[in-house]
């Protein structure tokens, strides 16, 4: 059985790598904390990147979080390791991910419609058209819909797309990984709904796990469609603002 | 990417099939219908790439659905559905959707598509959510199934 390395015991390896020069404890100490990577790897996966692209960005982070740990601060390595590894992920999504599949003006055009679209709605008392977005956007109606489309697919991959053996990101939340129980244990998608009402979460569980469309949950619960969108929308950005707060909390 | 896949026996590569195929779902068309045929690659148990033919399939939907001027919430329930019948299992190595545009309404056409009935059931409940009339035709290369949606006053309103 594999022995789940504790923090004292990455702390012993980083100060003999740091104090003395020992790069082999060095080597291990990036072996023995591969797991960690892989299962915040896992946290923005689905989102258009593959996850292996996203183990590699990660664990170039945790190299980095080796090579500059001050063992004398006496700060758990975990406590800076973790930030240090997201910010790489976060880095390659800002500085690649965006950049290679979505333009940067449909991205700027998918902010605006998500701000005119809700405006819309509110003022004509209805969905709007892709025409009526255009003209308020004064983009062609095909960047609309382009637009609108990235912006989809961006935003809800994360939790309802398929992988390709078919598994969603939820279906692969709980797999099981060698160390660090605590940081697998934290089913994300848990803590996401934590942060959600009783309606809120139920909507979403409707959606993403019965995958109902938001007409049919719309009738199954007795409100109008575009109020379960807007219910949708505003409960995934509360989802990811709980995942991301959390992963700051983990400094 | 998709590569043509022999048939067995010698008989017409299943590229020429799936152009035949194409043909002659467009035997009909007219200038307001589009037809996507996509063949997938060797031993792809799913029998085409799912990926191409749902991100392709959402654009032209909506692209149609916007020159009928339905409203955005109802073309997302449409893309949703279109995307939950397009992640089903091809019937023969090759797929076809086909979309035509009247003057108020547009109709989707896809498949053969391999159903256990359970989930036909499903499927017809998600596009029953978002479409006016659903239509099933079996033939021995799967299930081909049609959605039509007319668009309405009461549609910028209700849905």
């Amino acid at each position: 059985m594999t022995r789940v390395m504790t923090e004292h015991d990455v702390d012993t390896l980083l100060r003999a790598y740091h104090r003395e020069g020992d790069t082999a404890a060095r080597d291990q100490a990036v072996v023995e904390l591969m797991p960690l990577v892989h299962a915040l790897a896992r946290r923005y996966s689905g989102r258009g990147e593959p996850l292996e692209d996203l183990v590699q960005v990660g664990m170039v982070g945790l190299i980095k979080a080796v090579d500059r740990f001050d063992v004398d601060r006496g700060v758990e390595f975990s406590s800076y390791a973790v930030p240090t590894i997201v910010g790489e992920i976060r880095r390659h999504f800002r500085d690649r991910a965006w950049a290679m599949h979505v333009p940067r003006r449909l991205k700027e055009l998918g902010v605006r419609l998500s701000r005119i679209l809700d405006e819309l709605t509110t003022e004509l008392g209805r969905s709007p058209t892709i025409q009526e977005l255009a003209q308020a956007t004064g983009a062609e109606e095909e960047e609309v819909i382009d637009a609108l489309d990235s912006a989809n697919a961006y935003s809800t991959r994360s939790l309802s797309a398929p992988f390709e053996d078919g598994d969603s990101l939820a279906d692969r939340l709980g797999e099981d990984e060698v160390g660090y129980e605590e940081v697998e244990q934290d089913s994300l998608l848990a803590i996401g709904l934590e942060a959600l009402d009783e309606r809120e979460r139920q909507i979403v569980e409707l959606r993403f796990f019965e995958e109902m469309t938001q007409s049919q949950i719309a009738a199954e619960i007795g409100i109008s469609q575009m109020h379960v969108s807007r219910l949708l929308r505003r409960s995934l950005a509360v989802m990811r603002g709980r995942l991301e707060t959390r992963a700051g909390e983990e400094l | 990417m998709m590569r043509p896949k022999a048939m067995s026996g010698g008989e017409i590569p299943v590229s020429r099939r799936a152009a035949a195929l194409a043909q002659s779902e467009m035997r009909t068309a007219t200038k307001d219908e589009i037809v996507l045929a996509v063949v997938g690659p060797d031993g792809d148990e799913h029998g085409f790439d799912r990926d191409s033919l749902r991100v392709v399939g959402r654009l032209v939907l909506a692209g149609i659905a916007a020159r009928i001027d339905l409203p955005v919430s109802v073309i997302e329930s449409l893309q949703l559905a279109l995307d939950a019948v397009l992640r089903r299992q091809a019937g023969d190595g090759i797929v076809t959707v086909a979309f035509a545009r009247g003057e108020e309404e547009l109709t989707f056409r896809v498949g053969p598509l391999l159903l256990l009935l359970p989930d036909r059931h499903r499927l017809e409940r998600t596009l029953q959510a978002s479409a006016d009339d659903v239509v099933w035709e079996d033939s021995p290369r799967g299930a081909w199934v049609s959605a039509r949606i007319a668009r309405r006053v009461s549609d910028q309103t209700t849905r």
